[in-house]
């Protein structure tokens, strides 16, 4: 389930990445322009998701033991 | 006592290696048909720098094949009961040095093999000797080395698969490196220019020695 | 008193990653010039826009602009007008006498200086210049701004330091932790050590995955159109830290497999411990020669100058170092969570 999820999310960012290259390559545009200000932004988010990430793989150990312990 | 008993075990592997020809042979046809293969895909090379990869990579997976083995008869009982005579620091070293010889046997052949098979025009400014002692120092860390992960995979179900798991990522920088001083030995390189690849080649593996000689008891005590 | 001694270094990695966050969004670039049109000069007057990056010129400011031939002789700009904030307008008087060659440009104002990489290109060839082509070079600004440097190549994105770098510092941090108590798994045979390593390795993997990532979004867009060295355009650099990191990744994603092919717990945590011992000690010894042999992207290798050379008046250093702290005091933080959750785990398996 959460797998195809994952799936289907990349399959739209590639989809969307390639149809901005077709149009005169937009996102490498965002990212040279105002001094590539927008690559900070691109590496702040990635770091964000995957503390994220981390966040949401501890929420699901913890339910799991929540379980286990109510047994 | 060490040395007695390191002679002892090399003989006994010897034997076991002669009784079992069809393992050996099974890994110089190995090296044969791949090199082969590649010289119906390449014919003549005439980037020196390619050719030297393509050796090495040659060289790679024949040595992963032929030392994969090397922990493979430890479930028989007869062995089982041999190797808990001796004391587990002379299997590895004894397993480290068998395989050593075994790999540069290999490894030879191979360039034998691929030099008449391949050809390459700029190989005529190659410093054999330096050429012949970046092979042999190259294989020593990828022979040692895959001793060692071969005996952590012999562990698991999956020998083979997971040994190249293991083994290739760490393998990488002795790799690295032996590519780097062939390619300098084949352009005709001194021994002073080569002398920090000696020396780094040298170090990396004492180290993988020295930590197969820590390391292995942990492995070997059930 | 209790939880601040036992929590005190998780509210310093609250407070240092707070002042890095504000000081790298907050603290503006210094202002340097970005491009030069025309891009060469003829004899006589040349008429040329200067385009800069966070100047702010205002037009009652004295600026001074010239051009350096050499050391000594400079040719200085007259009738300098401000056109907005980041653009001038300039004339320079070329005597018959300018060096055919790539000549730097100066600009100083009473808050800032900056000197111009190789911008104007001239094309007259004679060989000494002229008396009255020399002026003198006015004072530099005297205080120095609290701003974060700007390069030619970089520009914003040197904001990066603070947060792709430590990721690095972070993942070498936790996996020393997992080979450390690796090792004294291998001495006490205690299966608290084996978890502790096998969480941390987790860990150092997510923060290797974060390096990576944006490792490659950062070099993509700052080394795919400048260097002479590499000229790449895709992800991916064949760079050698770049690399490291890479062999790093596998390692222990194969110290992962090792552990899921394995049944028997016991067996399990020492048959990895030997892995991650054998496996650290390479990598370490990898990531210290490698470097050596060949050629770099990164900082201090193949002719890229250091960050310390980016840096002279060190206002970088002021936040890379807290940064560094605060994001390796967060990955042991995580790791310390992830430490409680598998014990509590444990506990459960056991009753």
């Amino acid at each position: 389930m959460n797998k195809k999820i994952v799936f289907l999310l990349l399959a739209f960012i590639a989809f969307f990445y390639n149809a901005s290259l077709a149009k005169g390559n937009l996102v490498e545009q965002t990212f040279h322009e105002s001094g590539k200000i927008n690559v900070v932004v691109a590496i702040v988010l990635v770091i964000f998701i995957g503390l994220i990430f981390y966040l949401i793989k501890l929420d699901r150990k913890i339910s799991k033991i929540e379980k286990e312990s109510k047994k | 006592m060490f040395a007695k008993q390191l002679v002892n075990l090399l003989k006994h592997e010897l034997t076991l290696e002669m009784k079992q020809k069809h393992f050996i042979s099974s890994i110089v046809l190995y090296i044969v048909s791949t090199i082969f293969v590649c010289s119906l895909s390449f014919t003549s090379i005439s980037e020196t720098s390619i050719w030297n990869a393509l050796f090495w990579i040659i060289i790679l997976f024949s040595l992963t094949n032929a030392i994969s083995k090397s922990f493979l008869n430890e479930n028989s009982d007869k062995q089982l009961f041999l190797y808990t005579l001796i004391n587990p620091r002379v299997l590895i070293v004894g397993k480290i040095l068998y395989n050593l010889v075994l790999s540069i046997l290999l490894v030879v052949l191979s360039f034998v093999v691929f030099t008449i098979f391949i050809q390459s025009d700029g190989l005529t400014d190659m410093n054999y000797w330096l050429f012949f002692l970046a092979v042999i120092l190259g294989s020593t860390s990828l022979s040692s080395t895959l001793t060692m992960v071969s005996a952590i995979a012999s562990k698991t179900n999956n020998n083979i698969g997971i040994l190249s798991i293991l083994a290739f990522p760490i393998l990488i920088p002795s790799i690295l490196l032996s590519i780097e001083f062939s390619n300098l030995a084949i352009n005709g390189g001194t021994t002073e220019m080569a002398g920090q690849f000696i020396v780094f080649l040298s170090l990396i593996n004492l180290l993988i020695i020295i930590l197969s000689f820590l390391l292995f008891p942990y492995l070997w005590r059930e | 008193m209790k939880t601040v001694k036992q929590h005190w270094w998780k509210a310093l990695s609250v407070i240092l990653l707070v002042y890095t966050f504000g000081f790298s969004f907050l603290v503006p670039l210094s202002p340097s010039i970005k491009s030069a049109t025309p891009s060469s000069l003829e004899i006589g007057e040349n008429k040329v826009i200067l385009t800069g990056y966070n100047t702010g010129f205002t037009a009652d400011e004295p600026i001074h602009i010239a051009i350096e031939y050499d050391k000594q002789t400079l040719l200085c700009g007259t009738a300098i007008s401000v056109l907005n904030e980041n653009q001038i307008e300039a004339s320079f008087t070329v005597p018959d006498s300018l060096p055919s060659k790539v000549l730097h440009l100066r600009l100083h104002t009473t808050r800032f200086s900056c000197f111009s990489p190789e911008l104007i290109k001239a094309f007259s060839i004679v060989e000494a210049p002229a008396d009255d082509a020399q002026c003198s070079s006015p004072p530099l600004a005297s205080s120095v701004p609290l701003d974060i440097p700007n390069r030619l190549q970089l520009n914003e994105t040197i904001r990066n330091l603070m947060f792709h770098v430590p990721m690095w510092f972070t993942m070498m941090v936790i996996l020393s932790i997992s080979f450390w108590y690796s090792i004294k798994y291998l001495n006490t045979f205690d299966l608290r050590y084996d978890r502790i390593a096998r969480e941390a390795v987790n860990i150092g993997l997510l923060f290797a995955a974060l390096g990576l990532v944006t490792g490659s979004i950062w070099a993509k867009f700052t080394w795919s159109e400048h260097t002479d060295l590499f000229t790449t355009s895709g992800w991916w650099v064949n760079d050698v830290k770049l690399n490291g990191a890479a062999i790093t990744t596998l390692i222990y994603l194969a110290y992962r497999i090792l552990r899921n092919s394995l049944q028997e717990a016991n067996q399990k945590a020492k048959v990895s411990a030997v892995y991650n011992i054998f496996a650290f000690v390479l990598m370490l010894v990898f990531i210290m020669i490698l470097p050596r042999i060949t050629d770099s992207l990164h900082p201090g290798n193949g002719g890229n100058p250091a960050f310390g050379k980016y840096d002279l008046d060190s206002t970088l250093r002021k936040v890379f170092y807290p940064a560094v702290v605060g994001w390796i005091l967060l990955g042991i933080w995580m790791l310390s969570l992830k430490k409680r959750i598998s014990t509590l785990e444990n506990n459960l398996e056991d009753e």
